[in-house]
Parts: C-alpha cells; sequence; structure tokens
C-alpha cells in the first residue's frame, strides 16, 4: 500500500521535472536551506528566552516575532521537502537518517502546538516568566529541532 | 556579569555546533570517505537512477549487489551518460574508488565502460592504470 502510493508519486509529471531539472531541484535546495534558517532561526532564540536568556528583551514582542519567523519556516520547509522528496520516494522512505528526521519534525511541531496552546505560553507572554514545564518544553524544542538538522543533513551520507 | 556570563554560553554552543559540523563532514560526500588506492568492479547493471542530486547504478558482481555513484546529474550527463548509455542487464566495468568500510559495497565512480563506451564522470579522478 505505502510503496504503491510513493511509486505513484515517483511517477508523478511534477516529479519527473525536478528530478530532471538543471535549474528547479538546486533552488529547491537552496530554499529548503533557507527556510530552515528562518526555523532554527527562529525557535533557537524562543528556545533561549524561555530558559532565561535575553532578560533585558520583552518576551512578548520577542516571543511573537521569532515564533511567527519559526513557524513560516516549518511551513516553507515542509513544502520544499515535499517536492524535494518526489524525486527518490522509495529511496528516502527506506533511508533510516530521514525517518528518523520526519519523526522529530512530527515531535518538535507536537511540541510547539503544545507550548503555543499552553496557559504558561500565555503567562510567559504577559508576565516574561516561564514555568518549570514551560522551560522543559523549551529544552525539548531545542534538542529536538538541532537533532531534526543533523538527522536531515545525514540522509545524503547513507 | 550577565553579558561575561550570557558569551561563555555563546561560545560553548558555537563550539558544540562546530564539533557537529565537523562530524557530518567527514561522512560520504566528496572523496574522504573512499580509498585512495583505485578499485575497479565489474558485473551486470540492475537499476540505474538518472536525475538529481546524482547519479546512481546498482551493479551486481560476484560478491553481490553494489551501490556506484556517479557524479551530480548535470555533470553525468555532460560526460555523455544518459538514458541511452546503458540500460538494466547490460554489463559495466566501473573504474573509481571503493568505500574505507569494506562492510558495505558502495564505491565511487570515476569512469564507467558500458556497451564499448567510456564514459569519464570524474576526469579528473580517473585512475592511470
Amino acid at each position: 500500500m505505502l510503496p504503491e502510493w510513493l511509486q505513484a508519486l515517483h511517477d508523478w509529471q511534477v516529479a519527473a521535472l525536478v528530478r530532471r531539472s538543471f535549474y528547479v531541484y538546486p533552488l529547491l535546495n537552496a530554499t529548503h536551506i533557507f527556510s530552515l534558517t528562518l526555523l532554527i532561526g527562529g525557535i533557537l532564540p524562543a528556545d533561549l528566552r524561555m530558559l532565561g536568556l535575553f532578560r533585558g528583551v520583552a518576551a512578548a514582542p520577542f516571543l511573537r516575532l521569532t515564533t511567527a519567523m519559526s513557524a513560516i519556516g516549518l511551513a516553507l520547509a515542509a513544502g520544499t521537502g515535499f517536492f524535494l522528496f518526489t524525486v527518490q520516494p522509495l529511496e528516502y522512505a527506506g533511508n533510516p537518517a530521514f525517518l528518523i528526521k520526519i519523526s522529530l519534525v512530527a515531535l518538535g511541531t507536537a511540541n510547539a502546538l503544545v507550548i503555543r496552546f499552553s496557559g504558561a505560553w500565555r503567562m510567559a507572554l504577559a508576565t516574561g516568566e516561564a514555568t518549570p514545564g514551560l522551560r522543559f518544553a523549551a529544552l525539548l524544542s531545542l534538542s529536538i529541532w538541532i537533532s531534526a538538522l543533523i538527522a536531515g543533513r545525514w540522509i545524503a551520507f547513507l | 556579569m550577565r553579558i561575561r556570563h550570557l558569551s561563555r554560553r555563546t561560545l560553548i554552543a558555537g563550539l558544540a555546533a562546530g564539533a557537529l559540523a565537523a562530524t557530518t563532514a567527514a561522512a560520504h560526500h566528496g572523496w574522504a570517505w573512499t580509498e585512495d588506492a583505485p578499485f575497479t568492479l565489474t558485473g551486470i547493471i540492475e537499476d540505474i537512477y538518472i536525475g538529481n542530486p546524482h547519479v546512481t547504478l546498482k551493479v551486481r558482481a560476484e560478491d553481490g549487489v553494489w551501490d556506484v555513484d556517479l557524479a551530480p546529474l548535470s555533470r553525468t550527463l555532460r560526460a555523455g551518460f544518459d538514458e541511452n548509455a546503458a540500460k538494466v542487464g547490460d554489463e559495466v566495468t566501473v573504474l573509481g574508488f571503493r568505500s574505507r568500510d569494506h562492510a558495505e559495497r558502495h564505491m565511487k565512480a570515476a569512469r564507467v565502460i558500458v556497451n564499448g563506451n567510456t564514459y569519464d564522470v570524474y576526469p579528473d579522478h580517473v585512475p592511470s592504470i
């Protein structure tokens, strides 16, 4: 069932175009990396702020800006990543680094949503203080996204 | 005090990131993962992938199926190796360099010889035999 779906994706005309293009694939790749700079570059300072660094910076505008940037980065990374995946879907689906990376991205996204809709988040925006639970979630976020980045880079080396 | 404390943490984070980057760079791209001595593989083509990010072959030899990395798509096509060069079932000889890890049947090609034609995907790396 899954291999059939992957084969259908492989046979898709757009996938064939990306596979053979001299410009589309490198540009997709560059955009994917660009979106990672937004994602990591946004989530890293947000997590560090929740962990107690940059206390001199007002929490609410800082966290709103950094998390918005990282959300845009995540959406763009998922979009470009999908097209990069279509080039060799069966290969990537069997690549352990890819599977670990996708799991980490799902975990990181779930963690970010839990943080975003928590009472501790609203309190942090209002008071600038993070509860121990929020700090733990921030530390988790930091570890997950950096691990996802490393696992993602590792796909090319297996 | 706070600034000094922060800069020390930043330094540690930077060093950790640098160490991770160095570890990653040591793996499979480029030529660092291959042996210095040339290697020749002869076998039957089981699979051909012509596309981004790079072209690959699966070649069945006496000791099993080998993964053969050619060059990136544009470079491989420039060398003349395209869909018409070979098909599954053709006998192929690949000159290049095998992985330092002999547990894996994985090599990087410099020259591919198939159907009487020679394709130098990495002319600068073709071993002189």
